[in-house]
């Protein structure tokens, strides 16, 4: 399983096989994953910016943790990984790096939408 | 990493209702649409608060349960759930993170059936579930026969018991039978013959005055005392007459006939043997009877001994509440039982009510149940009633219900076809 930066690491291809098995052959269910993800996400990154900003280490815990779940379904492994480790850092109270790591996570939650809207495109 | 097998995993087991909690909307979309592949029907819920709402309102198969959610979390859920003797058999599976087992552990304890790490393996989440599910099926098909079984025994006590009262009643009415018919024939002789003293007294006045002899102011007067006390032991003899007469009809034993009955004159002999049974009992009894008899109701078809069971049961019952009201109120008041008959065309209908306390809404239901009594321990059965109900409802296809106001009063009111015909 990859673990690099490498963008072309960033999705597990298993747990998209299993999304296409699951979505047969139609595009209800990534419109609807889609519908779900861009309604969940922006404040969800919004609560970690600002948990990063006010150094609320419980707001940026609670919110990477949500997000992570939701990468580890749509198999996102980047992004996952980095939610990860904002998490371990909110939980032990180690704010500092946590902004930086925030800058990078950002483009792998545009990926993700823009995979799933790909997977959208593709169905229909 | 997770496994994608090609197939599609299926459950053995009948599918079922499985409620999904979870908050993320992504995880929620994606294990409902899980569970649906594997045949399932699927509730969603995204927190704790409307998971326990929907759990009330729905029946419910199986909880998938999140642990981490805002608000009132799993563990919180899962605690209410088993704090609630509604939901506690209802199983749950907990949808956890690699990074909580700490919680999957505590909750494991706390009574959750399984575990779901997430991501989710198709072929676990479907295994799982699965049998989550057949054992849920398996408990409620071993509740159910549970229950069935309760109730076949508790039918089987029930009819052991009401054929022991009936035996009982009939070896004892054969017996009073007995008893009351030698009883009639002396009796008849008590009656006749001071009737027919009493019609000397007019013939000896007679005889008297031809031959001329005056009479003596104090033979004359103990002339009048002796022909007095010849009518009352006449019209005593014919009273006593008319309860044996009534013991008769009632106890006659073995299987009764069917025929054609006068019904006031069964339901007025009933009664008034009701009242001197208790009167028997307890010489200081009183109760005002009142009695409003529809003349036109005429004959109807039935078995007169086992109707006439029912009214005196009914009867019975209301001297006894009566009087029991009478012995908490005291002097003040007067225990009343009213006796009606009406006639409604094909059917007829007897009420008969009392000013006792009433039967309380709550026994309403259980009041024709064998064995269901509200008398002291000894003094009553608990099959009057039932026994009633079967005679009336099952052997004459008639109603019998009960009309009530708490403190006030119980009325019971039976309904029967004028004819009989035979099932």
């Amino acid at each position: 399983v990859a673990t690099s930066a490498d963008s072309n690491d960033d999705f597990d291809p298993s747990v998209l096989d299993e999304l296409r098995r699951l979505a047969d052959g139609r595009k209800e269910l990534f419109t609807a994953l889609l519908a779900a993800f861009e309604d969940e996400t922006p404040a969800l990154l919004l609560a970690m910016r600002s948990g990063v900003a006010e150094a609320d280490a419980a707001k940026l815990r609670t919110a990477a943790h949500t997000l992570k779940g939701t990468a580890v379904n749509l198999g996102a492994l980047r992004l996952a990984q980095l939610c990860a480790e904002l998490e371990t850092r909110a939980r032990a109270s180690r704010m500092d790096g946590a902004e930086s790591l925030l800058a990078k996570l950002e483009p792998h939650v545009r990926r993700l939408a823009e995979m799933l809207q790909a997977e959208c495109q593709r169905l229909a | 990493m997770s496994a994608a097998p090609a197939e599609t995993p299926e459950i053995a087991a009948a599918p079922g209702l499985v409620l999904v909690v979870e908050d993320s909307p992504v995880a929620r979309l994606l294990l409902t649409r899980r569970v649906e592949e594997l045949g399932c029907r699927t509730l969603t819920a995204v927190n704790g608060r409307q998971a326990l709402d929907r759990l009330h309102s729905e029946a419910i198969d199986l909880v998938l349960l999140d642990i981490q959610m805002p608000e009132m979390d799993g563990r919180a859920v899962l605690q209410q759930m088993k704090a609630d003797a509604a939901l506690r058999e209802t199983p749950v599976i907990m949808v956890s993170g690699m990074d909580d087992l700490d919680s999957v552990v505590h909750c494991i304890s706390a009574g959750a059936e399984d575990y779901l790490p997430k991501p989710f393996n198709p072929v676990l989440l479907a295994a799982r579930i699965g049998a989550c599910l057949e054992k849920k099926r398996l408990r409620d098909e071993q509740r159910r026969k549970t229950e069935e079984l309760e109730q076949a025994l508790q039918q089987l006590r029930a009819a052991q018991a009401q054929m022991l009262v009936q035996e009982k009643m009939a070896s004892l009415g054969a017996l009073t039978a007995g008893i009351a018919h030698e009883i009639k024939n002396p009796l008849n002789f008590i009656g006749n013959f001071a009737e027919l003293s009493g019609e000397l007294f007019g013939e000896l006045r007679e005889e008297l005055r031809s031959v001329g002899a005056p009479l003596a102011a104090d033979v004359e007067e103990r002339l009048a005392a002796l022909e007095q006390n010849m009518g009352k032991i006449h019209e005593h003899a014919r009273r006593a007459d008319g309860i044996v007469s009534g013991m008769l009809l009632h106890a006659r034993g073995g299987k009764g006939e069917w025929q054609s009955v006068d019904l006031n004159a069964l339901l007025a002999q009933s009664v008034n043997l009701a009242y001197h049974g208790l009167r028997a009992r307890d010489p200081s009894f009183q109760i005002l009877l009142e009695a409003d008899y529809d003349p036109n109701i005429g004959q109807v078809e039935a078995v007169p001994q086992d109707l006439g069971r029912v009214f005196l049961n009914l009867a019975g019952n209301g001297c006894y509440f009566a009087r029991e009201k009478r012995k908490k109120l005291g002097g003040d008041f007067t225990p009343t039982l009213s006796v009606r008959t009406r006639c409604l065309g094909a059917r007829v209908e007897v009420r008969i009510r009392d000013n006792g306390d009433g039967v309380p809404a709550s026994v309403r239901e259980r009041l024709f149940q064998p064995f269901f009594t509200t008398k002291p321990t000894g003094v009553g059965t608990g099959l009057g009633l039932s026994i009633s109900y079967d005679i009336v409802v099952r052997m004459h296809a008639g109603e019998l219900r009960v009309e009530s106001e708490e403190g006030e009063y119980a009325e019971f009111i039976v309904v029967l076809p004028r004819a009989h015909r035979p099932a």
